[in-house]
This record gives structure tokens, C-alpha cells and sequence, in this order.
């Protein structure tokens, strides 16, 4: 005599279930495997600094580390999120449209101001943490206030930039930080003249794995004046010597 | 033989079904890409290979970006039937889906061939499903749920409830119009043994409900969720899935198309069963213009309102479960758009017409049978809006500036000097 009806139904239900959570531990894990950022070798406690010119290098910077849906913490005066369409995507073309590598019509409008926005376009970056210097971030305190896109408790802003999940702060309230990330830090980040053994470790406290660090000079930015640099190379300095 | 024919409601919604596949195939090659449809050739391809997030209409779930991949890959490239062949079999088997969920539901060959009918012309409905866009897809899944339910339900049959959960989890992924019949259906496989008289199941409630959580939770979760495993792949946890769909939710709610369609365009839900709607959509190809209006055909859609008045005073009546379920996937879909107070546009109706239609359909069969209307006025009918329909279908097929007949309802909606219209 065979099981009745509602055992067997039962038994499918669960097997549907665990099949169910199965599936979705599964795309959980191959999310965490597609991400690629550069590993510690062993015995290494810090990795290399990468010191680059302008802020649009920095993206040349992320593709030499071979970066993939890295969470990025940015520590800047700007975004760099100034969001770019190029004309290609929209621009009405005779049948058969184009299908071409977004990547690449991205790249080719790469800017100063842009290149973060592009790079979560292209996929090097998946998240990102913009640490303000505090008087900017006073500054703009009351406009990302008013913003429905933003979210906000205290002096953190959680919001998205596209489908990048982003979040504002200051260095002072920024929280741990589990798991990888990639730090960049821009030479006008220390427009408030922030001391850079401060600023370093404070982010060595917050981001407790750090795989890949970005030194940004930004020559290209006329505010950011010679002392800013000074402390930017002060800043590489510590963090060579850094144990 | 043409009686044997009418008969036979399969010849006739597969008729029915080919002549709306010619009315939203024809001149489908002549008629050049909307801005937006350039965009979404561009965010399918690139969505599906690099799992990067589509750039136009990005507030709605990507399955859209899916069909357009997919049908661009059987079609050799992004052509008129590569861009939109997703969309035009979506439209036109929609027709089917209604013709046989309302045959499945009343049991009534004039009532199913009057909705399939009212859809089958229906110039906003035509006209959406001409573009490479989700609307016409997300009402073909919804249908397709909603047929895979219902008889889940009456033949207390698993398999089909467990297919009704993944239709509606597709279609949730189209657009969120999905969640409203899933919600519907849902709630009648669970409470079946209530709302149906001498209903036949043999299942207990405590299985009732676990049956109920696997076919329509777990199964249109898991479904709505593989949709998502290009962007996934970018190395979103799971963890981010949730939190940016929360995100994407307060964006649809935020969301406003251009000046233009804000000003000029309905952004009401309410007018649309009320006064003649459209949405409009204009192109400059190769120093050409051109105009789409989508605009339902005004003849039908008026009836929608006291016709669901009528179902209501039935229902009451009477009680039975199939009139109770049409009149609640039609309240279910519209009054949330109701309530919404948001800028919601006409292109969001292909998902609630359908279930007017029907409405509509089960009152001019009712009254048809009660001798309260003659078969000469209904016939009178649908020659009229047969019609209406034929002179409003240059306005669906981009060609609404070349007939000057149009000229008053172009004037109205010619959006020359305005910002261009975003969804």
C-alpha cells in the first residue's frame, strides 16, 4: 500500500523547501566568490599603496588590482558619482541596434568627476563609503537631509548610487567595516588639515581588512594646494611603515 | 460551418489570437526605435552578459531586459523582431490566456469571446505590445497565473498551483503589477474549502496552508530571485538583494516621467474607466517624426465601471466563487493604482484591463441573456468599436502624423518643444 496522499505531498512540500533554501545559500556564495580584490600574501600585514595623479587614474588603478564587486571606502571632498550617459545608449540607430560592450563606451568618457559612477557601471565597484572631510560634510549636511533618496541617523547617510549601495559619513562616525575593502584617499580630503596619523588610524580601526589603498594627488584640482599633498605623502608614508 | 465554427471556442480564440499577432506585427519592421528602446537593446545585452543594472526604467525589476536578450539572440541581432518579438507574442497570447481564463471561469463561449475580443483590438493594449517594453509581459504572465491558479484551485491540483507561483513570481519580476492577482490567488487556494460550495479537495487546512506557503511563496521567491542572478553575480549578497529591492520600491514610489507627461499626459489612475487617456511617445528618426499614442479604445473602457457595479450586485446575490474571484483580481489590480499618490500613467493599464474586459464581458452577456439588451445592439456594438479601433490604429503604430484625421487628438499630445518622456 503506497503513502497516503497528503504524506506525499507533505514530503514534496519540504523537498521543495530545502531545495528552495539550497538555491538561495547557493546564489549567496557565488555572489561572495565573484568578488575579486587583491589577497594579503602571507606574512604581509599591509598591502602596497598605489600613488596615482589625478582621480580619474584611480579607475586605471582599481582595473591593474584586478578589482570586481569591491566595497570601496573613499575618503574625498567629491563623490566622483557625476552620473554620465553616453550618447550611444540613447541615440536612435537604424535597425539592428547595436549591441555593444557598455564597459568600453563607458570608459571612453571617463572623468575626474565620473570615474567612481563608471566604475560601478563596469562592475569594479559594487559599494561605496564616502568619508567627508567634516566641513564639507556640514556643508552638505542639510541638502542629503532633505534628499528622499537618502536615509539618515546621526552623521550617516545610506542611500544608492544606481544600484551601488552608498553611504555617507564623516571619518569620525564611520562605522566597522566587516570584510574587504579597497580605501582611496584623495589629497583634498585634507582640506580641513586633518592629521594624517589621525585619519590613519581611524580607517585602521574601522576597516579592519583593507586589500588595496589609492593615494590621490590630484593634480588636476586646483584647490587642492601643496600642503594637502604634503600630508597625502605622509599619509603613504605611515601606511609603508604600518605594522 | 462558420456556426460549427463559433462554436468552437478554440478555432475562435486562435483566431482571435492571430488576428491580434497581425495587429501588433504589422509595419512592426517600419516602425523606428524609441529612444528608450535603444536604451533597453543596450541594457538587456548588458545586464545579461555583465549583470550591470538597466539604465532606463530602472526602478522595475529586469526580467523585460531577459525577453529582449533572449529574443534578440533567436532573432540574429537587435532588429524590429529581435527588440520586440518578446513583447508582440506576449501581447498577442495574452488574448488567449483571457479568452480561455474567462471560458475557464463561466463557462460562457460569448462572454470569453467578447473579452478576448475587447483586447484583442484595444489600441493601448496594441500599441504597448508593439514596444520592447514589460507591460504587455508582465499582463501575459499575470494571466497565465491567473489561469494555472484557478484550476489549481477547482481541481485541488498542486502542480498547477505550484506553476501558478512561478508565473506570478515572473511576473513580479516584469513589473510589481504581479503581486496584486498573486495576492488574489494566493488567498483563495487557501481559503478554497471556504469560498467554494461542495468543493472537493481533499486537503486539511494545516496542509492547505503549507501547500499554500510552498506554491505561492517560496516557489515565486525563489523564481522572482533567479531573475536577479545577472546583477547577484556582481557580488551583491543576498543581503544587498533585499535592501536594494526596499530601495527600488521607494524609487517606483518617488518616481515622475518628464515635464511633459507630468503636465501634459494623465498621471491618475481614477480617469482612466472615466474620460479617453493616452500616453505618447514621439521619436525623431532619420529627420523624420513621428507620434505614438497609446490610447485605449474609450467605446470599451467606459463600460468597465458599471460593469463592475453589476458583477458587485450579482455576486451579492448570488455568492459564486468564480464572479467573486474575476471582481476581486480586477479590485485587487486597480485600487491599489488608486490609491497611489503617485504620478501613475496610462501605460501602467495593461495590467488591470484585462480583468475589465472580462467585467465588462460577463455584464453585456448577463444582460444579452436576461433579454435585457439584443443581439442586434451588441452586434451594432462591436462594429462600432471595431471601428473606433481601426481608425485610432495609426495612432499605435507610429503613424498618427500622417493621417490628418487624427490632427485633433495629435495636436493634443504632440509633444514637439517639450522634454523627452522617460518611464
Amino acid at each position: 500500500m503506497g503513502m497516503p496522499k497528503s504524506r506525499v505531498q507533505v514530503a514534496l512540500d519540504g523537498l521543495i523547501i530545502i531545495l528552495a533554501i539550497c538555491f538561495f545559500a547557493f546564489l549567496d556564495q557565488r555572489a561572495l566568490s565573484a568578488r575579486k580584490l587583491p589577497r594579503k600574501e602571507a606574512g604581509q600585514s599591509t598591502v602596497p599603496a598605489h600613488l596615482v595623479d589625478t582621480q580619474q587614474d584611480v579607475y586605471d588603478a582599481y582595473q591593474k588590482m584586478g578589482l570586481f564587486g569591491a566595497r570601496v571606502v573613499h575618503l574625498n571632498r567629491f563623490f566622483n558619482l557625476q552620473e554620465y550617459v553616453p550618447r550611444e545608449l540613447t541615440r536612435p540607430d537604424p535597425f539592428p541596434l547595436p549591441a555593444v560592450d557598455q564597459g568600453r563606451i563607458y570608459e571612453r568618457g571617463l572623468d575626474s568627476h565620473n570615474w567612481l559612477y563608471i566604475a560601478t557601471r563596469t562592475g569594479l565597484v559594487r559599494s561605496i563609503i564616502t568619508v567627508l572631510p567634516d566641513s564639507v560634510f556640514r556643508l552638505r549636511y542639510n541638502d542629503l537631509r532633505d534628499n528622499p533618496d537618502y536615509s539618515h541617523r546621526q552623521n550617516l547617510f545610506k542611500g544608492y548610487a544606481y544600484d551601488a549601495p552608498r553611504s555617507i559619513t564623516t571619518l569620525d562616525a564611520l562605522h566597522r567595516t566587516e570584510g574587504p575593502v579597497v580605501v582611496n584617499v584623495d589629497a583634498g580630503y585634507f582640506i580641513d588639515g586633518s592629521d594624517p596619523a589621525w585619519v590613519l588610524s581611524k580607517l585602521g580601526k574601522a576597516c579592519p581588512d583593507i586589500r588595496g589603498v589609492v593615494l590621490v594627488r590630484s593634480i588636476d584640482e586646483p584647490d587642492v594646494d601643496r600642503k594637502m599633498r604634503e600630508k597625502l605623502d605622509t599619509f603613504g608614508e605611515l601606511w609603508k611603515g604600518r605594522k | 460551418m462558420s456556426r460549427k465554427v463559433f462554436e468552437n471556442h478554440h478555432a475562435v480564440f486562435l483566431l482571435m489570437t492571430l488576428l491580434a499577432f497581425a495587429l501588433r506585427a504589422w509595419g512592426i519592421s517600419g516602425q523606428p526605435p524609441f529612444e528608450d528602446e535603444v536604451a533597453i537593446a543596450h541594457s538587456a545585452t548588458d545586464y545579461m552578459e555583465h549583470g550591470s543594472w538597466s539604465l532606463v526604467m530602472w526602478e522595475h525589476p529586469q526580467l523585460r531586459n531577459v525577453v529582449v536578450y533572449l529574443s534578440g539572440k533567436i532573432s540574429g541581432g537587435y532588429t524590429a523582431w529581435g527588440l520586440r518579438a518578446g513583447s508582440i507574442l506576449c501581447g498577442s497570447m495574452s488574448v488567449l490566456l483571457l479568452g480561455y481564463l474567462t471560458y475557464s471561469l463561466f463557462k460562457n463561449r460569448t462572454m470569453s469571446y467578447l473579452a478576448a475580443f475587447f483586447l484583442c483590438i484595444d489600441p493601448l493594449h496594441i500599441a504597448l505590445t508593439r514596444q520592447a517594453v514589460q507591460e504587455g509581459i508582465t499582463a501575459f504572465l499575470i494571466l497565465a497565473g491567473l489561469l494555472a491558479a484557478y484550476h489549481g484551485i477547482k481541481k485541488d491540483n498542486i502542480s498547477l498551483s505550484y506553476l501558478a507561483g512561478a508565473l506570478f513570481g515572473l511576473a513580479s519580476a516584469s513589473k510589481w503589477h504581479g503581486l496584486f492577482p498573486w495576492a488574489v490567488s494566493a488567498a483563495a487556494y487557501v481559503l478554497a474549502p471556504l469560498l467554494i460550495q461542495d468543493y472537493k479537495g481533499t486537503r486539511n487546512m494545516p496542509l492547505r496552508l503549507l501547500n499554500g506557503a510552498t506554491a505561492y511563496l517560496v516557489i515565486p521567491l525563489a523564481v522572482y530571485t533567479a531573475v536577479f542572478i545577472p546583477w547577484l553575480d556582481r557580488g551583491h549578497s543576498l543581503g544587498e538583494f533585499v535592501d536594494f529591492q526596499t530601495y527600488l520600491v521607494k524609487s517606483n514610489y518617488l518616481h515622475r516621467a518628464s515635464p511633459y507627461a507630468e503636465t501634459h499626459l494623465s498621471i491618475r489612475a481614477y480617469q482612466w474607466f472615466v474620460w479617453p487617456t493616452a500616453w505618447a511617445d514621439f521619436v525623431l528618426y532619420q529627420g523624420k517624426a513621428y507620434l505614438d499614442i497609446a490610447m485605449g479604445n474609450f467605446l470599451v473602457w467606459v463600460l468597465t465601471l458599471p460593469s463592475l457595479y453589476y458583477a458587485l450586485k450579482r455576486w451579492l446575490e448570488e455568492k459564486g466563487f468564480e464572479l467573486g474571484f474575476a471582481i476581486a483580481v480586477f479590485i485587487f489590480s486597480y485600487f491599489p493604482l488608486l490609491l497611489t499618490s503617485r504620478s501613475l500613467y496610462v501605460f501602467s493599464a495593461p495590467a488591470v484591463i484585462p480583468f475589465a474586459f472580462l467585467l465588462s464581458a460577463y455584464a453585456i452577456s448577463q444582460l444579452l441573456k436576461s433579454g435585457a439588451i439584443a443581439r442586434r445592439t451588441l452586434v451594432i456594438y462591436l462594429v462600432t468599436i471595431s471601428l473606433v479601433s481601426a481608425l485610432l490604429y495609426p495612432l499605435s503604430t507610429m503613424q498618427a502624423l500622417e493621417y490628418s484625421y487624427l490632427k485633433p487628438i495629435t495636436d493634443l499630445y504632440s509633444p514637439e518643444g517639450h522634454d523627452r518622456s522617460t518611464r
